[in-house]
């Protein structure tokens, strides 16, 4: 009989040996926390290390000094949505010494398809605070710290310990740079143009590398900024264009493995500008299409002298872009911005609105969702008739299909309504009812002025007469 | 005389070339130019600008006579910055891409 290697001896060997190896070449900056590892590992690992990131450690480009150094590095994520879950999620798993979490926002149902650190019962609760929950489960209880981000200017990443800092309060134009100031790498994990201008602002102030991720759709894109000379957002974008924030995910939509896969992507350039591994990003950016998986690598202009953020002269940073504070807020509000003021007897509140559904009611009303076809069979008002705004605003055949089938619709009703004596009445409605006023100032002159619009949209709707109508 | 060129939407500006992210387009070589000097992105600008149905969104992806900022433009995917900007020469065969930035997480 043959005598058997002991299951994984292989393994063992193979990492004692890289770590023999390494021994006499790593007593640089890391030796300090040589003792906790009792003498036998080289670099300086706890034994608890070494059972979690053997494999990492096994990889021979990558190898135990690249992993100490991980695990005694500081990464922050701002941002804990669709980028940010599985960014923090791949960071803790990897031994991040300190990970800190930025954001002010709360759970929302839409989040949970793309953001798997949550929990239905997560709904409404600060996403910081559950994403500490979540991520803690990820490591041993007894290596465990948890800090708030006011009052400790520095950690230190104790060997054997992992550390999460959050931020609660987001990022603001006032704590930018003091939140950035502590960390190695920074995660820019948030969905709108003016937070992630202000974020490449302070990283180019702290001295900080910056790691890009976005999506939209069905696409995503990442790049590493301000790193080995490399640009920052400014070079290659100088200012944020209002325009922009109209492709954000509550408008545009998304499929929640897009920023999965970009999220993850995010945490691997993190990794590599960490522990100087591989080649990152910097001065290159990936662009990814789900839609037919297709990617390619962009070769991006260098640093430019002129930038007002990283160049010769820079601007000073208050006379910037006017960032608002926290992610959100600057594009809760509709994109299109530029609604015409209604007149006020064009207008229906949703309880004026619910008052003539009722079957006593003495009017007739035929809704006009003039949202896009995708939300109208996602959940509508019932019997309302479909025409996305764009048709009512095109100067096209199809409007000319539509609002015929429309006037027929109106006829119907009418000839129905006064043989019952009642008034007609055409509603237009969309989401938050900006649109719809851009629809009834284009059927008007077509139907006539029986056309209105809800104020407010669904959003009013539900809050104001049907609470079981679906938020999205 | 023409050159063929193939040209790339994304990030949303396929929208106003009806939904098309990978086009060939065939660009007449401008009469100052002979053949094999291609055609200049000045006129893949004006030629695509044509295409444009909508008036309302020529400004998406156009300002004045060059992109407007906030697109990223490519030539055989380097930045169109390092290959001489709205004065970059193409060749038949040369890929051009239009990319938008992105900003949703
Ligand atoms: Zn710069």
């Amino acid at each position: 009989m043959s005598k058997k290697r002991p299951r994984g001896g292989a393994s063992c060997d193979a990492l004692a040996a890289q770590l023999r190896q390494l021994n006499g070449a790593t007593q640089c900056d890391d030796s300090a926390h040589s003792t906790a590892s009792a003498g036998w590992c080289g670099v300086g690992l706890t034994a608890e290390e070494v059972a979690r990131f053997s494999r990492p450690c096994l990889v021979k480009s990558f190898g135990p000094t690249r992993q100490l150094r991980l695990c005694r590095s500081k990464a922050l994520v701002v941002g804990v949505g669709g980028l940010g879950s599985p960014a923090a999620t791949y960071l803790t798993t990897s031994g991040v010494g300190v990970l800190g979490l930025c954001d002010f926002d709360t759970v929302d149902a839409s989040n949970l398809h793309r953001q798997p650190l949550y929990k239905r019962e997560d709904v409404g609760q600060p996403k910081v605070a559950c994403a500490v929950k979540r991520l803690s489960e990820l490591v041993d209880a007894s290596a465990l710290r948890v800090h708030k981000s006011e009052g400790c200017d520095s950690l230190e990443t104790v060997p054997g310990t992992f550390s999460i800092r959050t931020h609660e309060s987001g990022l603001t134009r006032d704590n930018a740079r003091d939140v950035v100031r502590d960390y190695d790498v920074v995660l820019d994990c948030t969905d709108n143009p003016r937070t992630r201008y202000l974020l490449n602002d302070a990283c180019v102030l702290e001295g900080k590398p910056l790691v890009y991720g976005a999506s939209v759709g069905m696409e995503g894109q990442l790049t590493v900024y301000h790193h080995n000379g490399g640009p920052c957002l400014r070079c290659i974008f100088p200012e944020p264009l209002d325009a922009d924030a109209c492709d954000v995910c509550s408008d545009t939509g998304v499929l929640g493995f897009v920023p999965g896969l970009i999220g993850v992507m995010q945490a691997q350039e993190a990794i590599k500008v960490l522990t100087n591994f591989g080649t990152t990003l910097s001065g290159r950016m990936l662009h990814y299409d789900a839609e037919d998986a297709r990617q390619f690598v962009a070769k991006l202009r260098g640093r430019r002298p002129g930038c007002a953020s990283c160049g010769d002269s820079p601007t000073d940073p208050s006379s910037l872009d006017e960032p608002t504070a926290g992610k959100a807020s600057a594009v809760t509000a509709s994109c299109k911005s530029a609604v015409p003021s209604t007149p006020a007897d064009h207008r229906w509140s949703a309880s004026r609105l619910s008052t003539a559904l009722r079957h006593d009611s003495r009017e007739r009303v035929v809704l006009v969702d003039v949202r896009t076809p995708n939300q109208h069979a996602m959940c509508a008002l019932p019997e309302s008739i479909s025409i996305p705004y764009e048709t009512c605003l095109a100067d096209s055949d199809a409007l000319k299909v539509a609002s015929r089938s429309l006037a027929e619709a109106a006829a119907n009703a009418a000839t129905e309504a006064s043989d019952h004596g009642r008034t007609l009445h055409v509603v237009c409605y969309c989401r938050r009812g900006n649109d719809s006023q851009l629809a009834v100032a284009a059927l008007r002159p077509i139907l006539g002025a029986h056309v209105v619009d809800l104020e407010g949209g669904l959003n009013a709707w539900r809050r104001d007469v049907d609470n079981t109508f679906p938020l999205y | 005389m023409s050159t063929r060129l193939f040209v790339e939407f994304t990030g949303g500006l396929e929208a106003i070339f009806d939904n098309q992210k990978q086009t060939e387009q065939h660009v007449a070589t401008e009469s100052s130019q002979t053949p094999q000097e291609g055609v200049s992105m000045r006129t893949l600008l004006r030629h695509l600008g044509k295409q444009i149905k909508k008036p309302q969104d020529v400004q998406l992806m156009l300002a004045g006579d060059t992109v407007r900022p906030g697109v990223l433009v490519l030539v055989n995917e380097t930045d169109w910055e390092l290959t001489g900007g709205i004065d970059t020469m193409l060749n038949d065969g040369d890929c051009v891409a239009f990319v938008s930035t992105l900003h949703g997480g």
